[in-house]
């Protein structure tokens, strides 16, 4: 197996770093990418989202502006006139207490209305007094004009009291500008009190202390700001520079801003202010208020804008990292958990490579790793299998090709004896040949002295039939002998009989002699008698004893002298018949050597002939032996060389044998 | 007197007492019958003896000690036999000799393997093989035959087997 | 061997009867008094082994006797395992004796295992089972004589009583209760045997 684990580089050594490694290069392409895109879109959201609340914050501004202009000023124009109308009922009062005259009142009310300085409104507005047709009774420049013709006095000698807005041109000017009214209205000299002041003059009316301090709360971000600037860029209201010209102010890429906001009137802007950097630079949302002719503007810097971004941007780098770190654990700890059959599997093929087929990986599940490692475990098994069988082959091929080289041996061995055996017989059969061609001579010598024997056996015959009637006789004769003696055994037999009743009878005189003594002892003096009695008693008894003893002695002298006698007659015989067998015999062998000696001659010459048969024969078996001998020499030299292929094939199983043998097999089904 | 003595000694002689003993002179005799129980002889004093027999029937009965061989009718009487082989050997005695025992107490026969003889030995021959109040056994003592040491059978040790053994008084 | 021609006489009013049997050449007499009947003991019904196990070997065999069931003790079996003998009779007697033979208390165990033994049998007597040869006879007890003194107890306690000679037989006086009681209670049986021995040849 070869050793992997040191090639290649680091990460990719182990399947678990490398789907690691994937992992992470997708992941951080992927959250990379999604970052990004979040990122880019988040900032445009972010920008649209600032942009908007610009705008509305722009807007509202501007309402909220006009709104307080508009009724400031209202409330402004009718106080002015209202507090003016109070100093009229004031007059009107005196007169009418008589303090002053009717006249005196009016012009005390005309001085008021026409001072030039408490008659003011704005820069070019003043107060007028109108009666209710509509004629200027009071006016600094066109007293007792009659404007009842003009629309807007029309309406006002309607409303006699309250606010009016119109657009009014004096003579000489070509354009009609923005105006507004308050009136108030006394009605004991039909007087409307008429304050009047140009729109364009309305911030001059006012004091914007509150409206300022509410721009001032306005924050956009950390430092953006709300201001207003007139149309000559003079800051009417801002944090740090109301007050301030700022129409020749450029920024740090030499951008009018000032002026770029009036002369566009409305839309975004990008600009540093003077002494800023370019970090500092701000996007401003700035939109014209007509009326009064004024910009207003709300700004929010991009420091603001992009801090939010950067806040994510963090965020999202660090809970990627986050996650790329857990989701990387729990990738290895997957990945581990599925791979550690591959692990085994990879061991097991490890140790089938060094020879080890008993081991099989445990299969725990059903999903494609566990099929493939029920498959490994198959395969490992055939080989198992298919090795097991070798080895069974192998041993059994082993043994039979040891068998065929003993055999082969044994076989060259034989042959080699059997070549050599053969040789003998060749050398043999020569020297028979010879042999035989010599005996051929001999026998017509044998001939002539066969014919002078027979004539010698002849009268030898004669004389054994002599011999043996003779014998005959005898043997009768013997057997008579031995019968006799016969007779005298059985009749000594019958004697010792009569010995063996004498035995007992004597065995009982004893006995009686015994008892005898005994009454004699126990009958004491009184038994003297009976002890000469039983004294002969026992006496006779041992006589008789004696008597038996002797007869016996002598029965037995007489049986083995009879014994002998038949014994040696019995030896006579068997000697008789021995001698009457010889003589037998011998009768029978003249018998045969005369009928032999006629045979010789005449057989002679028919051994004569059959020997050159023989000889001839004996040529024959010589070549065929020589033939055969020359044949076992090519089997001498065939078995060598099966013994030699034998040996070879006897390497071929060792090392089948030894190839084998590195294989360990278990004990599986 | 003299008279007396020998009266007296006629008395005693005539009364029986002492009647295994024979007194001839100055000598007393003892009176054995020689036996031989398998391949050993012994001596049994001859009073006890009544009488010799040989091939008889043994009637054979059950309950008993494995020495008693069964019965012997001597004279319409039935006398119990111990074979002196197993008694003494453990081994049963092929043949058929009997010596009848003369008890008053018992009806007893020893079987033995033969008659030797009877033999008359002076008391001088006679020898305690125990020391007084041991136990010897079935022999108390051995009678000197020529060379030859024979142990005397004690029949009252073999009615105490007997009696032992079959919890008879 | 053919059981001997009885030619015994004896004179009369010294004697008593006597039941006897051979079995080969033995010859065995009881009391005749013992008795009430004999029989010729027809078809027996063999006892269920396994339903006493260790009842004696000799009570196998239940009688019928006047309508009811008798237990037979086999005797003659008994004698002849204990004598050794060989023959095997074809005829059987069987003689029927009533409880009180075997004394009060013999009488009383003997009784206890007929109850809790065999209920169904007669409580009250037991059979004997004899010799084919069985008879009467009338013996004068002068003619017989009691075992030696030595052995007499120990046999007389087994049911050997006396013997007489004849001819070269012998004729033993058995006890037949004490005989049975002996193998009905185990603890009795005889410890001392003798080995096959002597036969009268």
């Amino acid at each position: 197996m070869k050793d992997t684990s040191g090639k290649g580089n680091i990460l990719f050594r182990s399947l678990n770093r490398k789907i690691q490694v994937l992992f992470a290069v997708i992941f951080i392409l992927a959250v990379a990418g999604l970052q990004l895109g979040m990122f880019a879109t988040l900032q445009k959201g972010i920008e649209h989202k600032y942009t908007q609340e610009l705008d509305q914050t722009t807007s509202l501004i501007v309402e909220l502006v006009r709104t307080y202009v508009n009724s400031s000023v209202r409330n402004y124009l009718i106080g002015r006139a209202e507090s003016v109308k109070g100093m009229v009922a004031f007059y009107y009062t005196q007169f009418r207490e008589g303090k002053i005259t009717e006249a005196e009142a009016r012009k005390r009310v005309s001085d008021l209305i026409l001072d030039p300085v408490g008659g003011k409104v704005g820069a070019t507005g003043y107060l007028a007094g109108v009666n209710g047709k509509g004629v200027l009774e009071i006016h600094p420049k066109t007293p007792g004009a009659d404007a009842s013709g003009h629309e807007f006095m029309k309406k006002a000698t309607a409303m006699k009291n309250g606010y009016l807005e119109y657009d009014w041109k004096n003579t000489g000017e070509t354009v009609a500008r923005a105006k507004a009214g308050g009136m108030s209205y006394f009605e004991p000299w039909d007087l409307i009190i008429w304050a009047s002041s140009y729109k364009s003059e309305f911030f001059n009316l006012l004091d914007l202390s509150s409206l300022e301090a509410t721009l001032q709360n306005i924050r956009i971000g950390k430092r953006g700001y709300a201001f207003v600037m007139d149309g000559k860029g003079n800051l009417l209201m801002h944090p740090t520079m109301k007050g301030k010209n700022i129409l020749d102010d450029k920024d740090d890429r030499g951008v009018y801003y000032a002026r770029q906001m009036i002369e566009l009137q409305d839309g975004l802007i990008s600009y540093s202010l003077v002494g800023e950097s370019a970090k500092d630079r701000s996007l401003t949302r700035f939109t014209r208020y007509a009326d009064l002719d004024l910009i207003v503007g709300t700004k929010v810097y991009y420091e603001d804008i992009n801090g939010l971004l950067t806040s994510a941007l963090r965020f999202g780098i660090i809970s990627a990292l986050i996650a790329l770190v857990v989701a990387n654990i729990l990738v290895y700890l997957l990945v581990s958990r599925l791979t550690k059959p591959i692990t085994l599997m990879r061991r097991l093929a490890d140790a089938v490579a060094l020879g080890d087929l008993s081991g099989r990986v445990p299969v725990q599940s059903t999903d494609e790793i566990a099929t493939m490692a029920i498959n490994f475990n198959d395969l490992v098994g055939a080989m198992e299998g298919i090795v097991t069988r070798l080895k069974s082959s192998s041993s059994e091929l082993f043994m039979a090709v040891q068998e065929l080289s003993v055999s082969s041996q044994e076989i060259t061995s034989t042959s080699n004896q059997q070549a050599a055996a053969v040789k003998e017989i060749v050398s043999t059969m020569e020297d028979s040949d010879q042999l035989s061609k010599s005996i051929a001579g001999r026998i017509r010598e044998v001939s002539a002295i066969a014919n002078s024997t027979k004539a010698v056996v002849e009268q030898g015959d004669r004389k054994v039939s002599l011999i043996l009637d003779k014998m005959r006789e005898i043997r009768t004769s013997n057997d008579g002998t031995i019968r006799g003696i016969k007779t005298l055994g059985e009749k000594i037999n019958s004697i010792w009989d009569i010995v063996n009743i004498i035995n007992g009878i004597a065995d009982q005189t004893k006995i009686i002699a015994f008892n005898a003594e005994l009454e004699a002892a126990a009958a004491g003096p009184a038994g003297k008698n009976f002890q000469i009695v039983a004294a002969e008693i026992r006496r006779l008894a041992d006589s008789t004893v004696v008597s038996t003893g002797e007869i016996k002695n002598k029965i037995n002298e007489i049986q083995h002298s009879s014994d002998h006698l038949i014994i040696a007659s019995e030896e006579g015989t068997t000697r008789i018949q021995e001698g009457g067998s010889i003589s037998e015999e011998l009768r029978n062998m003249f018998g045969d050597i005369r009928s032999s000696s006629e045979i010789s001659a005449a057989s002679a010459e028919k051994i004569a002939l059959s020997i050159s048969q023989q000889v001839t024969a004996f040529e024959q078996i010589l070549l065929t032996l020589r033939q055969i001998s020359e044949g076992i020499d090519n089997f001498v030299a065939t078995t060598k060389a099966t013994v030699k292929f034998a040996g070879s094939l006897k390497e071929m199983a060792n090392s089948m044998q030894g190839i084998v043998q590195t294989y360990k097999v278990g004990t599986h089904g | 007197m003299a008279e007396d003595g020998l009266v007296a000694k006629i008395r005693e002689a005539g009364a029986g007492k002492d009647s295994d003993k024979v007194q001839e002179g100055e000598l007393i005799f003892h009176k054995f019958i020689i036996a031989g129980v398998l391949n050993k002889r012994y001596a049994i004093p001859a009073t006890v003896i009544r009488e010799i027999v040989i091939d008889v029937p043994i009637h054979y009965v059950p309950f008993v000690p494995p020495y008693i061989r069964g019965f012997i009718n001597r004279h319409g009487e039935p006398f119990t036999v111990v074979d002196m082989g197993v008694l003494f050997e453990q081994e049963e005695t092929k043949e058929r000799a009997f010596l009848v025992l003369n008890l008053d107490s018992d009806q007893l026969a020893f079987l033995v393997s033969d008659i030797h003889e009877i033999v008359k030995v002076p008391e001088t021959d006679v020898y305690p093989i125990t020391e007084k109040g041991e136990d010897g056994g079935y022999f108390s003592s051995s009678v000197r035959l020529g060379t030859e040491d024979v142990f005397i059978v004690a029949v009252e040790a073999v009615r105490k087997r007997l009696a032992d053994d079959l919890g008879t008084p | 061997m053919a059981p001997p021609e009885n030619t015994e006489t004896t004179a009369g009013g010294n004697g008593e009867n006597f039941v006897s049997f051979h079995l080969g050449e033995l010859g065995f007499v009881m009391e005749r008094a013992h008795f009430y009947a004999a029989i010729h003991r027809d078809k027996p019904q063999e006892l269920d082994k396994a339903a006493c196990p260790g009842l004696c070997p000799y009570l196998r065999e239940l009688l019928p006797f006047e309508g009811r069931k008798v237990l037979m003790f086999n005797l003659d079996e008994h004698l002849r395992e204990r004598f050794h003998l060989a023959e095997q009779g074809t005829i059987k007697v069987a003689l029927i004796a009533e409880l009180d033979i075997f004394g009060a208390e013999g009488g009383a165990l003997v009784s206890g295992l007929l109850r809790e033994q065999f209920p169904d049998c007669a409580g009250d007597a037991l059979a004997f089972r004899v010799g084919g040869d069985g008879a009467i006879r009338e013996i004068a007890y002068r003619d017989f004589r009691l075992l030696p003194r030595g052995l007499h107890d120990t046999l007389a306690a087994r049911g050997l009583a006396a013997c007489r000679f004849i001819d070269d037989r012998i004729e033993f006086v058995i006890d037949p209760a004490k005989l049975a009681l002996h193998c009905l209670q185990p603890s009795l049986r005889p410890f001392l045997e003798a080995p096959a021995a002597e036969r009268i040849s």
